[in-house]
């Protein structure tokens, strides 16, 4: 493996874009497939697609740091930040699955709206992300992004309690849904691990 | 008449069915006796609740429609019994009735067991066969799925009145419906886009935050009855 003298920082940056981009589509897909479950108008390939996208823009920027002898940033930074933005779109893979897995035939209120959450979630990382070039307004869309969090848990909780409101609800339609609601949680609290890496590059740096 | 048992300890019923004349098949759990009914024909179910899950009523109005369910407590509250009778027995028996009444309720739940088998309801030029549910516009048949033709049925069963998500859900799935869960929703939209296509006049309304109602276009509201055939009977009212 060869260093290059020559920095070539602005494609880091680039490449964080781009990761946070791909996971705002690929969250955006994930709300379209929960609202259309009924419709099977969206299949899972196209999920994977951004997964697969997502996975080759964190290899990009891991290639990146081991061929550079400069970074923009700390090493450890950037390789955690680029895993936690891939986590991400790896948790909404493995959520937006589990429709084909169970056999979903339709779907709940409370995973729409934590599709809706992690819409607003990745949204804000993305412009986050965008903003890492010159740290410009970067903490106001952290903050935002962790009250949406804090939104998606009260969700959360409200979805598992719906599931064992009435004794004899289908034991099976709570195992199914219970799995769906916390692959979704998982996403959102990944979308908030990314963005704590994010204060903390801001915190160093600026 | 051939009579499936779910109960320990239910040697005074049994003996009274018995002696009645009745074939009884004694099983102590749920499993066991659902395995059987899967191979056998019975004509009624009797179970004690202790001896079922939860689910065991709202399974076996799915899965063996025309037989019936009748529950056998042996002591009972008029608010017990109306809850089982709210969740669709046919009869609820108690330790306290004598061998005679045991055996002449047994016999009544039967009759109405192999009444709601044969039964066929008619609004206007819509016929739904009971318990299948098959449906059919002016002896076209709608081409529905089972779920399809299960919501059709809760609706047309009380045609005009607004049927709440949760009861259409029981009645179809054959468990409590989650709140937030838009399966109902899902099966009448589908239901709507295939009535639609049909061509009937007949329309599945929406009462906001409650339900959905069946009604005949409004040109056939005043001309046409409901009917409900079963063998001899026949039911009508406007």
């Amino acid at each position: 493996m060869r260093f290059s003298l020559v920095p070539r920082q602005a494609q880091f940056y680039d490449l964080f874009t781009r990761a946070g981009e791909n996971a705002l589509e690929a969250a955006k897909l994930v709300e379209r497939r929960f609202n259309s479950i009924a419709g099977e108008t969206i299949g899972q390939e196209e999920v994977t697609e951004l997964e697969h996208k997502g996975d080759d823009i964190t290899a990009e920027i891991i290639g990146l740091i081991n061929t550079q002898y400069v970074t923009p940033l700390d090493r450890e930074d950037i390789y955690s930040l680029a895993s936690a933005i891939d986590t991400v779109v790896d948790y909404l893979d493995d959520a937006s699955e589990l429709i084909d897995i169970y056999h979903i035939e339709s779907p709940m209120e409370q995973a729409i709206e934590q599709c809706r959450i992690l819409v607003g979630s990745t949204e804000h990382l993305a412009n986050a992300l965008r903003g890492l070039r010159g740290l410009r307004g970067v903490s106001q869309q952290l903050v935002a992004l962790k009250q949406l969090e804090d939104e998606g848990d009260a969700i959360l909780r409200d979805a598992i309690g719906a599931l064992f409101e009435d004794d004899k609800v289908s034991p099976r339609l709570i195992i199914q849904w219970k799995d769906i609601f916390e692959a979704l949680e998982a996403a959102i609290d990944s979308a908030e691990t990314a963005a704590h890496l994010i204060g903390n590059i801001v915190v160093k740096n600026g | 008449m051939r009579i499936l048992v779910l109960a320990e300890d239910a040697d005074r019923l049994c003996n009274a069915l018995n002696e009645g004349g009745c074939e009884v098949t004694v099983k102590s759990r749920a499993g066991e006796a659902e395995h059987l009914l899967l191979c056998e024909r019975f004509d009624v179910i009797v179970f004690h609740p202790r001896s079922a899950d939860p689910y065991f009523l709202s399974r076996m109005l799915r899965d063996h429609p025309g037989r019936a369910l009748v529950v056998w407590l042996r002591s009972s509250s008029s608010a017990r019994v109306s809850e089982l009778l709210d969740a669709g027995a046919d009869e609820v028996l108690d330790g306290t009735m004598d061998n005679r009444e045991l055996l002449a309720r047994v016999r009544n739940a039967a009759r109405h067991g192999r009444r709601s088998a044969a039964q066929t309801l008619e609004l206007g030029d819509l016929r739904i066969v009971f318990p299948s549910g098959k449906a059919s516009w002016r002896d076209e048949p709608l081409p529905l799925t089972r779920r399809e033709r299960g919501v059709l049925l809760a609706l047309a069963e009380a045609a005009g009145e607004t049927v709440p998500r949760q009861v259409i859900y029981r009645k179809v799935w054959g468990y409590s419906m989650v709140r937030g869960d838009r399966s109902v929703d899902v099966y009448v939209k589908r239901l709507r886009d295939k009535l639609d296509q049909a061509e009937v006049e007949f329309r599945i309304c929406t009462t906001p935050g409650l339900g959905y109602r069946l009604i005949l276009h409004a040109s056939k509201l005043d001309e046409t009855a409901v009917a409900i055939h079963s063998g001899s009977h026949s039911v009508t009212g406007s």
